[in-house]
This record gives C-alpha cells, structure tokens and sequence, in this order.
C-alpha cells in the first residue's frame, strides 16, 4: 500500500496467516497507526504505518497474526550460546521457583550463559542522567527503551524526534557487554559467540532486525517468550534442575534492574519532573499535546507502547498485573542501586558504545513528495471527506472514512468502496446490482453474499 | 484551502481546536516538521489570548501550497498598549487565568518570534485583530 518513494522497507515482525484470516476486522479497527486495511477478504499490513506495537496479534480472536522468529536450533551453529533473557520473564513463575533455578532451567536448553536484559540498566541510567542534564534547551526528553515507541515517533510525531535520547536499549548494551567479556576471557573471535534474545514483543523483534540509529545489533537471534517459556516450563519440571552446579555463581542484581521495565521503571530513577505513560492510546494523546507545547515543565517522558509495559508485552503468559506484583515482591529482596563496579572493566568501552546515531524522522503522513501535489490531493481529501457519512463502519476495509479518503486519494481505493456511496449510486441507476456485489467482494472475498445462506431459515420467513 | 473556528471566550477546555487542525493537514502536505511546530505554537497562543482575554472570537486559516496565513479576530476589550502588550512578561491576565497555567506574559511575544510575518491591531472596547503569515518550504 505504501506509495512514497522515500520510504526504505523497514522489518516487521508481525505478519498475517492469510490462510487463517477471516478478515473479521477486529486488527483494523484497533490499529492505533491506521496500517490495516481488509482486501480481497484478507487483512493487509502496510509495512510504512506499522509500528510493531502488536495490538492486531492481541486482538486476532483467530491467530491469524503471528510473530516470526528465528529458529531454536541457529544457536547450534555458535561456539558459545548466550541467552539474553527480559527480567519479566522470570516473572512469569510463581514463587516456588527462584531466579537461579529459572536462569539454570534456561542454560539446560544448552546456553553457556544467562543474563538478564536490564544488567546495563545501571550504566544507562546514569548516561540518561547526563545527556538530559547536558541537553538543557531540549525538552521533553524521550526514552529510546521502547522501541514501538521510537517507531510511532518517527511515523507520526516526526517533529518529536530531535526529543528522543540516543542511547541504546538495556539489552543491546548489556549484548555488547557480553561479547567483549566473551571474547577476552576465551580469546575468541566475535562470530563464535552467539547471543539470543528473549523476546516478550514484537517491537523488540523490529528493532532487532532493522535497528534504528546503529548499522547492525549486537543480537544474532530473536526467540519468542510464549514458546520458549514451553520449553523451560518442561524443564522446570525434571529433578537435575534443582540440584545447584557446583560452579554456579549467582548474578548480582538490584532492584532498578528488576522494575526497570514496569511502568514508571526509567522515571522514578530520575531527578527530574516527567511522567511515565503505558499503552498507545494514551501515549499517543499525550504527545499530540507535547507536539502542540501545551506542556511545558517536563524534563523527561517514559513512554511504553503496551499497558503495564513490557509484563503486559503480547508474547508474555501470565497476567501483568500479578506479574507486577511477583516481580515487585522479587525486587523488595535486592538492593536499591546496582554496584557501580559490577561492568568492570568495560564501563568505558560500554560509554563508548552506548549512543546511537541521531533517530531520524520517517515521515510518512504526506499525501505526497511534492508539496504541490501533496496540496491538491488534500483538497481532494477534505472533499471527499465530505461525501462519506463520518460513522467509521469499516465496511470500506477502511478503518475510518477519513483513512478511506486519503486511500482513494493515493489510488489505494474508490469512492464506491463506500457501502453509502455505492447504495446512492446504485439507488440512482448508476451502478448496477452486480457491480456493488463486484465491490463487496474486493474487499471481503467471494465468501459474502452466500448464496445458500436463506435455506437454513426457508421456514421462518414464509 | 480556507478553515475557519470559532473561540469561546473562557473556554480553555477546548483552545486548540485550530491549532490542531491545522498541524494535521501541514503533515499531509509533507512539510518540514520544525515549520509545522512553529506554525501551530503561533496559533495555539493566539487562540489561548482569545479564550484568556476576550468574549468570544474567529480563527480564519488559508492554506497555500507555499504559504499559510491566519487571521484571529476578537470581540473583547482590546489592547491600550500595544507595545507594552508585546513585552515579555508583561499580562493583564486575571488571577483566575493565572490559576489554570496561562497568563505568562509570553503569548504576543512567543506568536511573534513563530511567525514570518506578524500584525497586530486594537481597538480599545472592540476587540483585536492578529495576522500571522508562514512559509511553508
């Protein structure tokens, strides 16, 4: 669908079973970007105005929306096996099982090694601390931790951009820890050295393959929570899991690395004024407003594309909110801040490492590349808009008349699409009984109208 | 392209009806976004000195493909000095206005330093006219 010249393919994650879409509409309607459009009775993606936040996989009532993922069995190829594993994972369990009994569940999968993702939250929320104290005449300051979040901005809040801290994501650092640490403790080349992710969203999975701001990511696969929590569950279940290797040591961890991931886990380590919001919607009203300046006084914003943040991530199993619960009670056992010493010695080669480039814009709401035509096609638009009824049914395969509009205006759609208009058309003389029935099925598929769909209810109607 | 809103005096609830409009059909149009924030800052503050000051007034938008200039007019008490109304700092905003965040001092000034080309008229009783022109490219 998408037309603009200027916009290279970006990698999404989240793609449709087009064998299993109904084309029952639910993604469409709850797409916080407009990317979903209904076409010959399946639901289409447009790869320029998804964000990989993943509402459409939460509201698919068929499963028809999947997350790719790499293959388990890549990490057979790597001399040494790392698995980069979100701390809401251990969430996910309830108290019987601890964090070295999890962390050891997960090495018998056959990693060398387990860290968890926020390891580098400690260095990162000091780095944070400085570019915001250094950057003074740009306000709000926007955390790059979640990458939906990036995305949205870029799409839609292009303005925003220069607001967004160049700084990488907990795990991407925390990835780069563990490849230098890797390589100097066994003197082995980078490429022996293969690190996982644990995934518990599509974003990550995005960013991940197509990062934003860096040339490539220091992670070489990308599994999903959901299955892989299958698979240490099984685990969890044999004796040997129970019983300590003798050379185990256990991580030190603290309490910020724990809750950094809930709502409010950047922002309440800062010495400034800001807000923490989770769940699109409501981030999205909120930087209308900031793009408009009608807040002033906030130094820094949180923003979190899912509800509750990463525990309420769409490949997570268990509830967020006892999530949160389970990982708050993980965290009142550990101290406060993390021991500065704990990167050392590679505290200076991780601030080295730790910025990206500058997050460009990726603005794809112009109608057009040039401003001229991108004009003409607006006075279209507001036109159109006119002529529609304004009550968003979707039967279009839009998911408002608005986005209607703008499809018809870049040659995406008809008029006629418009169940109203084709019935005024049709009313009129002007467009036949058959052709609306040759638009229906454009965007519904040849399913409706059923032919055989009064023989049940013969008796009833006579 | 010509929009036109109209602004309750008062009202602060909903000040930012034009603004946000126009943001929206800028970014369809594909313009450079710095522009677009200067633009909508320019006339959300002149929308706000409508609602804080008068009885109620017009916000007339015409949009090119080069240019955009707006009219706000308003029935209210007008402006005695203009140039003192430009300083910034200087409000004759109520206490009440005040209270709800508005009333710096900086809306004359802060429209001024977003616009290209920038008027203002007064009549003392009547009301006040503010034209704010634009680039767009």
């Amino acid at each position: 669908m998408n037309n603009h010249p200027n916009i290279s393919s970006f990698h999404h994650a989240l793609k449709v079973d087009t064998d299993i879409c109904t084309a029952c509409s639910h993604c469409m309607r709850n797409c916080p970007t407009e990317a979903i459009r209904i076409r010959q009775g399946k639901a289409v993606i447009d790869p320029a105005r998804c964000v990989d936040c993943g509402q459409c996989y939460s509201v698919c009532p068929s499963g028809a929306i999947y997350v790719e993922q790499d293959d388990f069995n890549d990490l057979l190829r790597f001399r040494f096996k790392i698995a980069i594993v979100p701390m809401v994972f251990w969430g996910q369990f309830d108290s019987r099982y601890d964090f070295d009994t999890i962390r050891r569940a997960i090495k018998m999968l056959g990693f060398d090694a387990v860290f968890p993702g926020e390891y580098s939250t400690g260095l990162l929320n000091e780095l944070m601390i400085e570019y915001i104290h250094s950057h003074p005449d740009v306000r709000p300051l926007i955390s790059c931790f979640c990458p939906a979040i990036v995305r949205l901005i870029q799409v839609r809040f292009p303005s925003l951009t220069p607001n967004l801290i160049p700084l990488r994501q907990p795990l991407d650092l925390t990835a780069i820890y563990l490849r230098k640490t890797f390589t100097d403790t066994y003197s082995c080349q980078s490429n022996e050295i293969g690190i996982f992710y644990i995934t518990p969203c599509a974003a990550k999975i995005a960013a991940i393959k197509s990062p934003v701001g860096e040339e490539n990511s220091a992670i070489d696969g990308v599994l999903n929570l959901n299955l892989f929590y299958n698979r240490v569950r099984k685990i969890l279940n044999t004796p040997d899991v129970w019983t300590a290797a003798p050379d185990e040591k256990t991580l030190d961890l603290s309490a910020i690395e724990v809750k950094w991931t809930h709502t409010g886990g950047e922002k309440n380590n800062m010495p400034f004024g800001g807000a923490a919001i989770d769940g699109m919607s409501s981030v999205i009203a909120f930087l209308e407003q900031v793009e408009d300046e009608k807040f002033t006084g906030f130094d820094f914003l949180e923003l979190r594309a899912c509800d509750e943040s990463c525990p309420g991530g769409i490949l997570t199993v268990a509830n967020r909110f006892w999530v949160v619960d389970r990982m708050q009670s993980m965290a009142k056992k550990l101290p406060d801040s993390t021991k500065s010493q704990k990167l050392e010695p590679y505290s200076n080669y991780l601030k080295q490492h730790a910025y990206i480039e500058p997050i460009e814009p990726r603005g794809m709401q112009q109608l057009d590349p040039d401003p001229r035509k991108a004009y003409q096609k607006l006075q279209h638009l507001e036109n159109l808009a006119k002529m529609l009824p304004g009550i968003d049914c979707g039967v279009c395969g839009a998911p408002t008349c608005r986005a209607l509009a703008e499809d018809v205006v870049n040659h995406q759609a008809s008029i006629s699409d418009c169940y109203f208009v084709h019935m005024s058309l049709a009313k009129n003389g002007r467009k036949p009984y058959e052709r609306s029935l040759k638009i229906n099925e454009n965007i519904w598929g040849k399913k409706w109208p059923d032919p055989d769909f009064f023989k049940e209810g013969e008796d009833y109607d006579s | 392209m010509h929009l036109e809103f109209n602004t309750e005096g008062g009202d602060f609830a909903n000040a930012g009806a034009a603004s946000s409009s126009v943001k929206n059909i800028l970014r369809k149009m594909g313009i450079d976004p710095a522009i677009i924030r200067r633009v909508v800052v320019a006339i959300y503050e002149a929308e706000v000195n409508v609602v804080a000051h008068a009885y109620r007034g017009k916000v007339l938008v015409d949009i090119q493909p080069e240019e955009i200039c707006v009219r706000v007019v308003d029935e209210g008490p007008g402006i005695a000095d203009i140039e003192l109304a430009m300083t910034e700092g200087y409000s004759t905003a109520s206490e009440k206005v005040r209270e709800m965040g508005f009333g710096a001092g900086m809306g004359l000034p802060n429209i001024k330093k977003n616009a290209d080309v920038f008027k203002i008229e007064s009549v003392v009783g009547q009301g006040t006219d503010v034209w704010i022109c634009n680039k767009l490219s």
